[in-house]
């Protein structure tokens, strides 16, 4: 019983600053530019596959080949920006399209290239191995997972709280139209959310998937489901719900997986039933602004 | 006199992209000949004789590209061979394939059947084989039944398919099974198999009892009733020695802090040994975090991906010390098993999967068949390939085809179909261990090439 | 009053239909009406009837799906990204009673149809309350549930597992006669949906869409037209699926509640243009030719660069889909009758 408990405390808060990560930019794009980016599961696959592909012609320095990893996929959110999304933007089922769009292109440019064979990364780990105690085994990258994720989310807040860029987003998200008025520009202000977005999926994929594995070019979908369940539950656009949001999913999640009897075919279910549960009692989350739209 | 100009030119413009059409879809139905490859067949040879194979597969894939392969090569045997000879004709073989797109997760069905028809009406092949994810294949193996074209499955496990040739002979007799020998029968392999080397291992280590069973299996359809007799049959088999802990059937798409939770949780149920029963992704993320943990069970069971030469790479070396069916590997499985392994490999220059060992088998036994017919009519085949049954088997690479009466489906066991199991070693290499199943020297000489190695941090923790 | 209407209306039909008939978009339906009815026809080589002909076939399936999620999200401005509900539900359903119960092919269709309104019924109520993406997320929730439960090999014996139901008979052996119930089927669907989007029905669902409160205000009952919308839309989309499961002869969770599905009805609808109805028609077409041709176009030799088209189609797919998506903001139909209608002003000499 004891190691169970261990194994769903780690197991949950693991989930938790993953899921936090790739919240909190998806949120962030959502409460910003009302843009419901579907690549950005997308973005967090990608990442992962670069890290295969990049080794065959740079020097094997993994925290180097990481790093300009990030900085690509960043740049590509950027761009996915300003080339797809903003001409856009008015429309939302158009944004909708053209995201969805983009998504199904980056898993089928992966298809192409690696088909669906899962592949390992472990070379990009940061600490290895694992730390045992006598009931439990914990991963070494997990830990510094949590950690990493924990500093990254704070500085995050701080980053949006104190910045002139931060008090810019949040100037837009409040009212994109006085901010305008008041001499912001909100199309930079949106390209800058978006590369910070698609720059936090990319920071989570490369934390966690050399501790994992590469699933398929279709993984990205799970996780932006999940990160549906995240902001919903945290209410959309609340920076604080997501990542309350994000712990609560991870941890309900472990929790059904291990407790529940026949409950790993069912920890999948839990975020999806999770949405629709929210939707029903309290569409705007739990953090969320009382107005839905 | 403008707007007369104008109206000329719209006419004139409407003229030239009607012809347009009319000539785009002209060309587009007289297409060029179907892209049908012949290989080894002598240059100059006649090609209206010549017996088309149709592969139906996810092309790219690893499923569809072996099942091509295996069919390509046997072509290309039988054609330097000197192909068939039918009422003093010479045939050769010609191979042909269309992308069933069905190892897609996203499975869109009518991409099946919609190859299933390219192959059947426009390639209008002879034969047919292939199929791998069995709710692609319910859906466009119909095509080929109501086409009446013999279709050899070489890839898809579940039952279903031969309990349809045995429930509606008339409908679907057409079908055969090369590859591989059905769930239940791979339920019984395992058994038999476990059953003996849980009694073996036992006996090594006199200070700790292996007696705790796990499962890990994909909650998919497939799965269900194999899981459901190791459960139940295992613990008789032993003699009550071994006891079953609650299986653990997971969600296709599950991340690897799942997996790392259910290895934790059999780890702390106190499990000695797991049988992982899985054919999608799965698997690398159970032997990563099996071999990052070092978790004190030992790994025994089905994993498909881990059957691919590739696995140690893609899991960097994560995957050593997992024991796993192998349909095929480089050892005396039947007479022709090692010449095929190797020229397969110099050919290819990657180790058949066993869906190209299927596809290879079927092939060749299309060949015989015909031969043996003295025509292309299936319904004369079809009596011929029946009658290769247990008194009369089919010589293959990967065993003796052998077909239980009504059902066309493979006779299981030695030495027909029969499943070796084979062990990834220290260094990458993968060696074909001894099991109950199937003799340690077999009537071509030894079929194992190697010793069981218990992973030593278990051997630690059990001495 | 209705009644005498109706007569006139009636009487004066043959009238009015020349007189549709000689307008643009009336000659325009009655050309392409033209054309699809000479189709099958035109050849009777085995690849054409049994390879080219089907595609119509599955184009016009998934233009009657494509125009049910076009009445509901363009029309009624209920956003879903769930169809996939209807359209599988349906198809089970049609497959359980055929395969299960014995029951005809032609009843098994209507009861996967109604099936489908009485989902629709079932997630239109709890969806009520939510909005735009909310509701979008809600569907697609739905739906997602839906197709993890079907999955399950562990539920097999209430879902029917992984493997689904196979074997089921298709709508004809002869894809001519199977082309010809889809396209009677289609030509009843599209009048139905577009008849009922211009008649009372559509100006209150368009009313609903625009301003929700203000028909509120104004006397109108909003919610029980908004589960009306999600009801009549439910039925087409599993009409739809009752066809996509005999076409194929058999169900799958992943090929018939998949996400995928519920994507390709938003995408074709959009690509033909949002609230046309007609344009799902011509998204659909677009769609499904696309992935055709590059099937086709096979593998593509330029000197030695050799490009295999049919590795790279889905992601040409994409490409093109992007790219469509992108210049075409309001979907593709409305630029191409544009476009039309000025090369037919020039002819009439206007």
């Amino acid at each position: 019983m004891e190691a169970e408990i261990i194994n769903f405390l780690f197991n949950g808060t693991v989930n938790g600053a993953i899921f936090s990560l790739i919240a909190l930019g998806y949120s962030l794009v959502y409460g910003v530019g009302h843009i419901m980016n579907l690549a950005h599961g997308a973005f967090f696959m990608l990442t992962g596959y670069m890290l295969l592909w990049f080794p065959s012609f740079l020097p094997e320095i993994p925290w180097l080949i990481a790093t300009i990893v990030v900085i690509f996929v960043t740049i590509i959110g950027g761009l996915a920006y300003i080339i797809l999304i903003k001409p856009l933007q008015d429309t939302s089922v158009g944004v909708v399209l053209i995201t969805f769009g983009l998504a199904f292109f980056i898993q089928e440019y992966v298809f192409v290239l690696s088909g669906t064979t899962p592949y390992s990364v472990k070379e990009f780990k940061i600490i290895d191995g694992v730390t045992k105690i006598p009931s439990f085994s914990f991963i070494n990258q997990f830990i510094f997972l949590i950690f990493a994720s924990l500093i990254i989310v704070s500085v995050f807040a701080l980053f949006i709280s104190k910045s002139k860029l931060g008090k810019s987003i949040r100037a837009v998200s409040q009212d994109r139209e006085a901010a305008s008025l008041m001499g912001i520009n909100t199309n930079r202000v949106l390209l800058y959310t978006l590369m910070i977005s698609a720059f936090l999926a990319s920071i989570a994929a490369v934390l966690y998937l050399p501790a994992a594995a590469l699933n398929g070019p279709s993984m990205g979908w799970g996780y932006l489901t999940n990160s549906f369940a995240v902001v919903i539950l945290g209410g959309m656009g609340s920076l604080v719900g997501s990542v309350v949001g994000a712990y609560i999913v991870g941890y309900v999640t472990s929790f059904t997986s291990i407790f529940i009897p026949n409950g790993p075919s069912w920890a999948h279910l839990v975020p999806i039933i999770i949405i629709v549960i929210m939707l029903l009692i309290r569409p705007q989350g739990i953090f969320g602004k009382k107005e839905l739209r | 006199m403008e707007s007369l100009t104008k109206r000329i030119l719209a006419i004139v413009l409407i003229a030239v992209i009607g012809v347009g059409i009319g000539v785009g879809a002209w060309i587009f139905l007289a297409a060029p000949e179907a892209a049908i490859k012949y290989p080894g067949a002598p240059s100059g040879f006649d090609k209206d004789n010549t017996i088309v194979i149709g592969c139906a597969g996810d092309t790219g894939e690893i499923q569809g590209d072996a099942n091509y392969e295996g069919a390509y090569f046997a072509c290309k045997h039988i054609n330097e061979a000197g192909g068939v000879v039918i009422n003093a004709i010479t045939y050769y073989f010609g191979v042909t394939k269309e992308d069933t797109d069905e190892s897609n997760p996203n499975l869109v069905p009518s991409r099946g059947v919609d190859a299933a028809r390219r192959l059947i009406y426009d390639k209008e092949v002879d034969f047919a084989v292939g199929g791998f994810r069995s709710e692609a294949l319910l859906a466009y193996i119909e095509e080929f039944m109501d086409a009446e074209m013999i279709f050899i499955g070489t890839g898809a496990a579940t039952d279903i398919f031969c309990e349809k040739v045995n429930e509606t002979y008339a409908d679907y007799k057409w079908f055969f099974r090369f590859m591989p020998i059905n769930s239940t029968a791979l339920g019984g392999q395992i058994l038999y198999t476990l059953a003996d080397f849980i009694l073996n291992i036992n006996a090594d280590y006199p200070n700790h009892d292996v007696k705790e069973i796990g499962i890990l299996a994909e909650d998919l359809t497939w799965v269900t009733s194999l899981v459901g007799a190791i459960k139940d049959v295992l613990p008789l088999l032993t003699g009550g020695w071994a006891t079953m802990l609650p299986e653990i059937l997971y969600d296709i798409s599950l991340s690897a802090t799942d997996m790392n939770s259910h290895l934790a949780d059999l780890q702390a149920d106190g499990a000695d040994i797991v049988i992982p029963v899985i054919s999608a992704q799965g698997g690398i993320l159970m032997m990563q975090q099996y071999a990052l943990n070092e978790y004190d069970y030992l790994i025994f069971g089905i994993d498909v991906q881990s059957q691919l030469d590739t696995y140690w790479d893609d899991t960097g070396g994560d995957c050593v010390y997992e024991t796993m069916m192998q349909t095929l590997y480089r050892c005396n499985k039947t007479s022709k098993s090692v010449a095929f392994w190797d020229a397969f490999i110099a050919q290819f220059g990657h180790e058949p999967l066993y869906i190209a060992c299927g596809a290879y088998d079927a092939v060749s036994a299309i060949r015989d068949a015909v031969e043996d017919a003295q025509s292309l009519d299936p319904d004369l085949i079809i009596p011929v390939m029946e009658s290769w049954d247990r008194s009369n088997p089919h010589l293959g690479v990967a065993g003796n085809a052998a077909w239980w009466p009504n059902t066309h489906d493979l006779v299981a066991g030695y030495p027909f179909g029969y499943t070796l199991w084979a062990q990834w070693q220290p260094g990458g290499t993968k060696a074909v261990v001894p099991a109950l199943i199937y003799p340690d020297v077999g009537a071509y000489g030894n079929i194992t090439t190697g010793d069981y190695v218990v992973a030593p941090w278990v051997h630690t923790e059990w001495s | 009053m209705v009644k005498e209407k109706m007569k006139e209306k009636i009487n004066n039909f043959p009238g009015y239909l020349k007189s549709w008939g000689t307008t643009f978009i009336g000659g325009l339906t009655i050309l392409c009406l033209i054309i699809l009815t000479v189709i099958p026809f035109l050849s009777n080589d085995l690849k054409y009837v049994y390879v080219f002909l089907p595609q119509f076939t599955l184009a016009m399936i998934f233009a009657i799906f494509a125009a049910s999620w076009d009445l509901l999200t363009g029309i009624s401005g209920q956003i879903s990204f769930g169809h996939a509900i209807f359209f599988g539900v349906a198809g089970y359903i049609c497959a359980y009673f055929i395969d299960y119960q014995g029951f005809p092919t032609w009843v098994a269709i209507v009861l996967g149809s109604l099936g489908a309104v009485f989902f629709g019924l079932l997630i239109g109520i709890p969806c009520l309350r939510l909005k735009g993406p909310y509701l979008a997320l809600g569907t697609l929730a739905f739906s997602l549930i839906l197709l993890k439960l079907f999955l399950q090999g562990s539920l097999a014996h209430i879902f029917f597992g992984s493997e689904g139901i196979s074997g089921l008979p298709s709508l004809s052996d002869d894809p001519i006669i199977e082309y010809f119930i889809i396209f009677i089927f289609t030509i009843i669907s599209f009048i139905v949906i577009i008849q009922i989007s211009k008649s009372k029905l559509g100006t209150i669902f368009k009313s609903i869409r625009d301003d929700e409160t203000g028909a509120d205000a104004s006397g109108i009952n909003t919610t029980k037209y908004k589960v009306i919308a999600f009801m009549i839309s439910a039925f087409f989309a599993g009409l739809a699926g009752t066809f996509y499961a005999l076409y194929n002869t058999a169900v799958n969770p992943t090929g018939n509640f998949g996400t995928l599905n519920s994507f390709f009805a938003i995408l074709m609808a959009s690509l033909g243009g949002l609230t046309t109805i007609t344009g799902a028609a011509l998204g659909a077409f677009f769609f499904i030719f696309l992935e055709y041709i590059l099937i086709e176009i096979g593998v593509i030799e330029i000197g030695n660069l050799i490009i295999d088209v049919s590795l790279w189609k889905f992601a040409i797919f994409a490409l093109i889909l992007i790219i469509v998506v992108r210049f075409a903001e309001r979907g593709i139909l409305r630029p191409i009758l544009e476009h039309l209608k000025d090369l037919w002003d020039v002819l009439m000499g206007r």
